[in-house]
């Protein structure tokens, strides 16, 4: 594997979602490459960036009880049986 | 095949499940449609249809990927009802690489620029992905969803998840360094390349 194919499979790499040869071969390029090493902790950073900064924020409460109200008049002859 | 109850679920069965996730597909719906009167529609149909097809949900399954799957498909009915921002049926086609230059560069000299960033500046970088890649990234880090659960929740391959991922994070980083420059979080390049 080259350090091209490695970058590409960085965003796997770092979510723990390639299979256990490929997190290996990728694993061993990037402790004998530090330009690789590099790369994978920008992925990471960026990736957490996003996970610790973005605000979630909070839905309006008043979507509760639209929620509720369409529950209770939704008529309850169309539901789906399908299986 | 396990036979399923035919008998009709009841409202507060399914609201004890279904309630709890409301401020998280609001969020998601907020990514989904970028403005908050859309996202309250698009999450009160999604919970209407999950609440009409609850019986097909297999209890032990994944009901948070399940109701997140009815929340997309909302929305791509949601938007071609409207016959406006045709945007969003590209959340289920194949998005196009972004183009530009290889990223030899910028954060990766930058990283600490990273530190500066509040969420406002994330969420505006975010709001310049196109939907399809938008989505992947808010199913994958802000809700924590497996490749698996991704390309189920899209009805997209895994491989089409990993490349789209790939290509929003990219994104996302260009766009991220490109607003950390221009707010001077981080310090001019030693020699600037246009991407």
């Amino acid at each position: 594997m080259n350090c091209h194919e490695i970058r590409s499979m960085a965003d796997a790499y770092v979510d723990r979602e390639l299979k256990g040869l490929e997190h290996g071969r990728v694993e061993n390029h990037v402790r004998q490459c530090p330009a690789c090493q590099q790369w994978v902790r920008m992925v990471q950073r960026t990736r957490d960036t996003v996970r610790t900064k973005l605000d979630r924020g909070r839905a309006p409460d008043r979507l509760t009880e639209r929620i509720r109200a369409t529950l209770n008049d939704a008529p309850r002859g169309t539901f789906e049986t399908k299986g | 095949m396990p036979s399923r109850p035919r008998r009709i679920p009841r409202q507060d069965e399914f609201e004890k499940v279904a309630l709890p996730l409301m401020h998280d597909l609001y969020f998601a719906a907020l990514g989904l449609a970028r403005n908050a009167r859309d996202a309250e529609d698009l999450v009160q149909e999604a919970y209407l249809k999950a609440f009409r097809s609850f019986r097909r949900f297999r209890p032990g399954t994944n009901f948070k990927a399940w109701i997140y799957r009815i929340l997309v498909n909302s929305s791509i009915d949601f938007y071609r009802r409207r016959s406006r921002q045709p945007l969003i049926s590209e959340l289920t086609e194949e998005a196009p690489a972004p183009a530009g230059a290889p990223e030899r560069h910028r954060l990766l000299d930058n990283m600490e620029a990273l530190d500066a960033f509040v969420g406002d500046d994330v969420r505006r970088a975010l709001d310049e992905l196109p939907p399809a890649h938008r989505i992947v990234v808010l199913l994958a880090d802000i809700e924590g969803f497996k490749y698996r659960e991704i390309a189920s929740i899209l009805g997209i391959p895994i491989g089409t998840v990993m490349s789209r991922l790939h290509h929003a994070r990219r994104q996302l980083r260009r766009a991220l360094w490109d607003y950390a420059r221009r707010q001077g979080y981080a310090a001019p390049p030693r020699k600037e390349r246009k991407a």
